[in-house]
């Protein structure tokens, strides 16, 4: 499995020299236990469930420890039921925690926002879909759903409190109605697509809802939870309202929808499963990932049920689940086409052979640093730059995560043909692999070290003849430099295989 | 959604519908006779209605060549005007029904009209959206924005610039002061005698740039109203959204110091759902007024707000969207100007897919 | 295959043998379908013979109105009838024939122009309807259809051009369904060589200038090392992804000698007034550009638009006038520079609105009956087709669909409409499946 970077040579030749038969099985398992698994997770799941942050958030994602609670989660391998219940409910209950809560902050009071991004965490699926109708194409997606889903987060509101930002939760209110196609009003009642409801009782029309203290546990007063109402004028964005702490009433919606979410509901761990095994071979067995409904059926249905009935049963051991696709046949398959037994090429969602899977930014950028050898120097750049303006600058170039569809751009390879970060990556810094090739005696020698660096193979034998054949028409250093950038910006590099 | 329990609830007004009255097209706007039996209706065929409220039967006395987009009845009891989308202003006399004067006002659609309370002065305002930027912003306008004429000649009595389209005009009570909204959330409020523009006032709370689908602007002022003393002006409209297709934006009204352009109150926060708010109408008590419109997301399209302190007080599921709204001068009655959706042909014929509703005010 | 790469093209050996290597180079699996090409490269050297080829080289440019239009705003005005809208119709210059008011510069110039407005499909979900009318069929999975730009840039282009034979504008990262049609893959079974360059608005073609340490012989010849390596990659492991990444870097060395058609600011003033200021303006005009120095197929969008489930009447002020200058612009430009015969035009979206208005200011989507028009190369001046009722509910005469669409179009440029796709490991598949017959009153 490759987390997030190439093996390191000294890693290569160490799984190549050991001769145990479970040699594969320890790999992972090493790998599994390293920081670069709770970093690469951490960088899948915060796209997954946040997207690409805008500039504001970027920081905050960092401060308010949300990169922390997700490297914590997957490093321990806490169960992954009690992870969405925390993103869900959002009441941290000590400073490990805390960061569960930005999942809900960062959509700054959007019901909406909240109930599209948690969806296909919780179903599998997308609603937006669903906000006008009910689904035109998987008719089992309802309207209802949608706004049942956004319901179970109309009562809650960001504030900000001593121990930072929280989400408190109003008693009453949030009985709306939603306009359905012929423009007539339903109620958004706590209805969602996996099947379960939540009842609760409407007022009538007209009736006036009373707050009051008795309707809360937690000890704020809930007038405490209401921003002032008469404060105006108002600035553009509201800003949190500042109180002790949040209100957490008796009957919480987010509990209760947390409840339907993360007990019996089977659709929690195929979800998870289908996303996890989309992260390892590069196309879900409900492709796209997160159209898990009646229209898109699985390529393997036994595979989908083993697999998730599996993680349900060990208790949503994500550990245990990356391993056990890590270690069969499929995930081992060599990346070579493979025909079918009337002759035709297999398709992609047989998984007869190992996918392409390009990588992600993370993985490209990680990618480059480990393979180049740069490493930050005293001032904390790298070859010139600080590490967050070298991510950003991969991130805006490979923006997706899960495309449906791989298409590579021109300006991506605009990017590499011309920018100056790749070209900084390769000049010859002390320690870095440039300048470890200039160190080495022959053309050959170079040519050898670079592809054992960036490929993990020697070069075959006309690849050899090329390459040296490069080198010896050049000056030194534009030759290595050529090389390495004509290996680094090759797919052999650049997709996961 | 907490209420406070320190201040004195105010005494809740309720409604109860009274009556519906079925027209051929949307109802875009309306108007009442004092005595509130007779009422007139402007229509998106471009009709220009009475309506005799005791039989639920109206009777055509003018035509635009496009949507009529306004209607009131001067203080005089015969005389109504009315502005529509073909930019014309017309001049019906309502006992001989018959239109008596045609104005063309503007090149492009009347999107407003006022009538100042004396009967003398007419605001109606036009423009169409054009771009004038690579992101769609406004072009300036190629028509003056906001014309005043004089309600007895015709004649045009001023005009005044502002960014296109200029969607809705509001007269003070004194006829001295003009105003006027935009699709940018703009407000601009000027001087009549002088000419000279007195305030302005933005807020990027009542409009959108399409992030999602369509990179262009939609929303903006739909309605603007003076208080009854004239002090304060009212705006609505919806919040802003990423895509203004879904038009969930937040139902939202505004309150105006305009004399020094300053915001003094909104819709509370909590207290909206999402739609497009285009109605606004005082009580006559004075007490507490009404905004109406599409409810997209929500439990109302209708509610009214108390006057001193801006809470919403009652609210109603109208079921279709609210285009106009008046209380009648005695107060005991609101009427609704709607349109629902357009139905498909059945048996060769189109059905109806305006209405006016009359609701009984227990204030 | 082996042997030919082994001649890897290097500029410090130069002579003749360099630019068909590279070119045997640059097709990598194609095989025979390279021979074709080889001239392209050597004929265009000759000014003369450019410049000739220039102009009777066949190109289309689509107007891509996303979100899909109402025809009765548009082509198919419905004035006093229950459907018909606020904004009314006007005369055109054909006899009989009214456009919707908000267009008086097309309808000035409808002598040159041929409408259909009896487009009668299936599809009325976005996604599904986009689909249908950029591949012209009903999808058969899991085989993926070319769009028309890619089997356009393949049958109009040659892969030597510097210019990108398929060029997409459009400036919006989001969009919904339409953002959901960028991303899936646009060339299909003809390969990822085909697909688009996608330009417009955030989409910049920044790093164009080779940076100062590297030599432009080292730059070209570093980049055929880079396929050498890969292209073994790309086939060994029949890697789509690589592919996508090889045509994309192939690309590189012609985007850099061209990158200045792309810029904006170097377009005269008075003709960015005349086509701006806004974006889908400013984008049809680069598309002219592009298209008068060889660019074969340019697709123009501008997110989605015209989907107006909302405020139908509010946006459609905007969008029609700025329709109604464009394609003016457009087709008068192209036939004052003597290319409109060479050169098909065609404005259309995936679907047209619904008769009826929505409660909420809208019209709806809507395939029963719907308008489109087309110009220039191959298409007769000045025709109507088809026709809708009084109300515009149905189509009352000649209904066509997105095949006899499809076929219409490659019978304009030239090319047969019912081609085999010969591929491996393919099932057979037509250019235009089931014969379907081209419009062919509209055919010149």
């Amino acid at each position: 499995m490759r987390t997030s970077r190439p093996a390191s040579t000294n890693e290569l030749q160490a799984f190549v020299k050991d001769r145990g038969r479970d040699k594969r099985a320890r790999l992972i398992d090493t790998l599994l236990a390293s920081d670069d698994y709770a970093r690469h997770m951490r960088e899948v799941f915060d796209t997954v469930l946040m997207n690409r942050p805008e500039p504001k958030f970027v920081d905050r994602r960092e401060s308010e420890k949300w990169f922390a609670y997700l490297d914590d989660a997957f490093r321990q391998n806490r169960p992954w039921n009690e992870v969405v219940r925390e993103l869900i409910v959002a009441r941290p209950q000590g400073t490990n925690d805390r960061g569960a809560i930005w999942f809900l902050y960062e959509r700054e009071n959007n019901p909406q926002a909240i109930a599209e991004s948690i969806a296909p965490v919780v179903y599998g699926l997308q609603i937006k879909c669903a906000q006008c109708h009910d689904h035109m194409i998987a008719r089992e997606i309802k309207q209802a759903h949608y706004w049942g889903t956004v319901a179970a987060f109309n009562r809650s509101k960001n504030v900000d409190t001593p121990n930072g930002p929280a989400l408190t939760e109003s008693a009453i209110g949030g009985f709306v109605s939603f306009a359905n196609l012929k423009k007539e009003s339903q109620r958004a009642e706590l209805t969602f697509f996996n099947g379960r409801r939540v009842e609760e009782r409407w007022p009538k029309d007209g009736d006036k809802e009373t707050d009051s203290p008795d309707l809360y546990l937690s000890a704020p007063p809930p007038k405490a939870a209401d921003t002032a109402t008469n404060d105006p004028p108002r600035r553009k964005r509201e800003r949190p309202a500042k109180i002790d702490g949040p209100a957490v009433p008796k009957f919480s919606r987010r509990a209760a929808f947390a409840d339907a979410m993360t007990k019996d509901n089977p659709l929690l761990a195929r979800a998870m499963v289908n996303r996890v095994w989309a992260m390892l071979f590069g196309r879900g067995i409900v492709h796209p990932v997160d159209m898990m409904d009646s229209k898109h059926a699985p390529s393997q249905p036994e595979l989908l049920d083993w697999l998730a009935r599996d993680f349900e049963r060990s208790g949503h051991d994500v550990k245990r689940l990356v391993r056990t696709i890590c270690n069969t046949r499929a995930y081992q398959l060599e990346a070579r086409p493979v025909k079918t037994k009337d002759g035709k090429p297999a398709q992609p969602e047989t998984f007869a052979r190992a996918l392409d899977k390009p990588l992600s930014a993370e993985q490209l950028f990680q990618s480059l640093l480990v393979a180049t050898a740069n490493t930050a120097d005293n001032d904390g750049k790298i070859a010139g730059h600080s590490e967050k303006e070298l991510r950003r600058a991969f991130v805006k170039q490979f923006p997706d995560l899960f495309p449906p569809d791989y298409n590579a751009t021109l300006q991506q390879a605009m990017f590499f043909a011309n920018s100056p970060l790749l070209d900084e990556l390769l000049a010859p810094r002390a320690g870095n692999l440039s300048s470890r090739l200039l160190a080495l005696p022959s053309n050959e020698a170079r040519v050898r070290e670079a592809f054992v660096t960036v490929f993990g193979r020697p070069p075959e034998r006309d690849e050899l003849r090329e390459c040296v054949g490069y080198l010896a028409r050049r000056s030194p250093e534009a030759g290595v430099r050529q090389l390495l950038w004509a290996t680094l910006t090759g797919a052999e590099f650049q997709v996961n295989h | 959604m907490a209420d406070d329990a320190k201040q004195p609830e105010p005494k809740a007004p309720s409604t109860e519908k009274v009556k519906e009255i079925s027209f051929p097209a949307a109802v875009l706007a309306i108007d009442a006779t004092p005595d509130g039996k007779t009422l007139f209706a402007a229509c998106q065929d471009g009709g220009v209605f009475t309506v005799d409220v005791a039989s639920g039967k109206h009777e055509l006395i003018g035509t635009h060549e496009s949507y009529a987009s306004g209607v009131t009845l001067l203080p005089d009891g015969k005389t109504l005007i009315s502005a529509g989308y073909d930019g014309v202003l017309q001049w019906h006399d309502t006992e001989k029904r018959k239109t008596i004067r045609s104005v063309k006002a503007h090149d492009f659609w009347s999107w407003d009209m006022d009538v100042s309370r004396d009967g003398s002065l007419i605001a109606s305002v036009t423009g169409r959206y054009e771009a004038g930027g690579y992101k769609y912003e406004p072009a300036p306008e190629r028509e003056p924005s906001v014309k005043v004429f004089d309600a007895k000649t015709g004649a045009l009595r001023a005009k005044f610039p502002h960014i296109p389209p200029t969607q809705a005009v509001a007269l003070t009570p004194d006829g001295q002061h003009v105003a006027a909204g935009n699709l940018m959330g703009e407000v601009r409020v000027w001087n009549i005698a002088s000419g000279k523009q007195v305030s302005q006032w933005k807020t990027d709370d009542l409009t959108s740039w399409g992030v999602i689908k369509s990179h262009h602007f939609l929303g903006g002022v739909f309605s603007m109203m003076f208080s009854p003393d004239g002090e304060e002006l009212y705006v609505c409209g919806f919040g802003p959204m990423r895509d203004p297709m879904a038009g969930n934006g937040v139902q939202r009204w505004v309150r105006l110091n305009w004399r020094e352009g300053k915001e003094l109150d909104r819709t509370h926060e909590g207290e909206s759902g999402q739609g497009l708010m285009e109605a606004l109408a005082f009580h006559p008590s004075k007490k507490f007024f009404a905004m109406a419109g599409r409810l997209f997301q929500g439990k109302w399209n209708l509610a009214f707000f108390d006057t001193a302190t801006g809470k919403n007080i009652y609210s109603l599921d109208a079921k279709h969207r609210v285009t106009d709204a008046l209380f009648t001068s005695d107060g005991t009655r609101l009427v609704l100007a709607k349109a629902k959706g357009q139905e498909k042909k059945k048996d060769g014929k189109w059905p109806d897919y305006g209405l006016i509703e009359i609701r009984s005010v227990i204030a | 295959m082996r042997d030919s790469f082994s001649n890897l093209p290097d500029p410090h050996c130069g002579g003749a043998d360099h630019t068909l290597h590279r070119r045997k180079f640059l097709q990598g699996v194609a095989g025979a379908g390279a021979l074709s090409l080889l001239s392209w490269g050597g004929l265009f050297s000759l000014p003369a013979f450019a410049e000739q080829a220039k102009k009777t080289e066949k190109r289309c440019i689509l107007l891509w109105l996303c979100g899909a239009p109402s025809q009765f705003e548009t082509w198919d005005p419905k004035p006093g009838r229950p459907t018909a809208g606020p904004f009314g119709s006007i005369k055109t210059k054909l006899p009989g024939v009214h456009f919707g008011a908000l267009m008086p510069k097309c309808a000035s110039i409808a002598d040159k122009l041929a409408i259909v407005r009896s487009m009668k499909t299936t599809q009325s979900e976005h996604l599904q309807g986009i689909n249908l009318l950029n591949r012209g069929a009903d999808p058969r999975p899991p085989f993926i259809r070319p769009t028309l730009g890619s089997v356009l840039a393949q049958q109009l282009g040659h892969l030597d051009n510097p210019i990108p034979n398929f060029v997409l504008f459009d400036p919006c990262p989001e969009g919904n369904e339409f953002k959901e049609f960028k991303a899936s893959n646009w060339a299909g079974w003809l390969g990822a060589q085909y697909g688009p360059v996608r330009v417009g608005g955030e989409y910049k073609i920044e790093n164009v200038a080779r940076l100062a340490d590297i030599s432009a012989e080292d730059h070209e010849a570093r980049n055929a090392l880079r396929g050498f390596l890969t292209k073994k990659f790309e086939n060994e492991r029949r890697s789509a992804a690589a592919a996508s990444q090889n045509a994309v870097f192939e690309r590189v060395k012609g985007l850099m000698s061209c990158a200045h058609l792309f810029d904006l600011e170097k377009l005269p003033v008075r003709d960015r007034e005349r086509y701006g200021p806004a974006a889908f303006g400013l984008h049809t005009l680069q598309a002219r550009h592009l298209v008068e120095n060889g660019a074969p197929f340019v697709m123009v969008a501008n997110g989605m638009p015209w989907d107006s489930h909302v405020f139908h009447n509010e946006i459609y002020q905007l969008l029609v006038p700025e329709m109604d200058r464009i394609i003016f612009n457009l087709i008068t430009d192209l036939e004052e520079r003597g290319l409109l015969d060479s050169t098909l035009v065609i404005a259309m979206g995936e679907f047209g609105r619904t008769p009826w208005m929505n409660a909420a200011r809208g019209r709806d989507h809507y395939p029963n009956a719907w308008s489109l028009v087309m110009a220039g190369c191959g298409i007769k001046r000045g025709v109507v087709v088809g026709a809708t009722d009084e109300d515009g509910v149905d189509v009352a005469e000649k209904p066509f669909n997105e095949k006899n669409l499809f076929a219409t179009i490659f019978t304009a440029l030239g090319i047969d409409p019912y081609a085999t796709y010969d591929l491996p490991d393919l099932p057979t598949f037509h250019r235009v499946e089931e014969k379907a017959e081209p419009i062919r009153a509209i055919l010149a």
